[in-house]
């Protein structure tokens, strides 16, 4: 079982919502990325997002990874929940290393991402029990790696 | 590091660049325009293994 504090991540200022509030607790937790022989990536940011079907990551970390072009990866048009114009997404095959967990998996990547890296639900919920628990100061994620495959 | 030193340091970089903090989190040892320069530059600063995030190009309220 990993246990892993969230992380706080900055909100409008001021939030025309919630105005006294300068931060929000997120699922961010620190992981590393591998692509074939190259060595492994530093350790990013990703979010956990239950709403993701796939683990995305932003392009720029290709070139360390050992992918040459981004756009030598399988192609999918990606849009958000809002009607957004479609993006472009290449999949490559790589391993994600989660402290001491890892798990391969398709993951897209792409230059129009906001964040350097999505935890979605191919891949990472796949291998993980997810919970989520908000209630304490800081929030934390609990990760149970799903053996039974 | 405190949230609000977090925040702070997240608030103070330019947007669409790349944060690295140290490996146990507790300072920002670098900056850069793309994953690779914040890495460099960490690398310069001393720190071989930094924790890399990316800043949005602003802070509006995101859905993933």
């Amino acid at each position: 079982m990993l246990k892993l504090s969230c992380k706080v991540w900055p909100t409008p200022q001021p939030h025309p919502a919630f105005p006294n509030e300068q931060y929000h607790w997120a699922p961010i937790i620190n992981v590393r990325l591998v692509h074939k022989h190259c060595p492994p990536s530093k350790s990013i940011e990703c979010w956990i997002d239950s709403g993701s079907h796939v683990c995305l990551f932003h392009g720029s970390l290709c070139h360390s990874l050992g992918i040459k072009r981004v756009e030598d990866g399988v192609k999918e048009e990606f849009g958000g929940i809002f009607n957004d114009p479609k993006r472009p997404v290449y999949f490559h095959k790589i391993k994600v290393i989660v402290v001491s967990e890892q798990f391969e998996t398709m993951a897209g990547f792409s230059w129009d991402l906001s964040a350097i890296g999505i935890l979605g639900r191919r891949g990472f919920f796949q291998n993980f029990v997810t919970k989520i628990d908000s209630s304490g100061n800081p929030p934390f994620v609990e990760l149970q790696k799903i053996t039974s495959h | 590091m405190s949230p609000e030193a977090r925040i702070k340091a997240l608030r103070e970089t330019e947007p669409g660049n790349w944060v690295a903090f140290s490996h146990d989190e507790s300072k920002v040892v670098a900056r850069g325009k793309t994953y690779d320069e914040a890495v460099a530059a960490a690398e310069e600063a001393g720190e071989p293994e930094p924790v890399i995030t990316l800043v949005p190009t602003d802070w509006v309220a995101r859905v993933f």
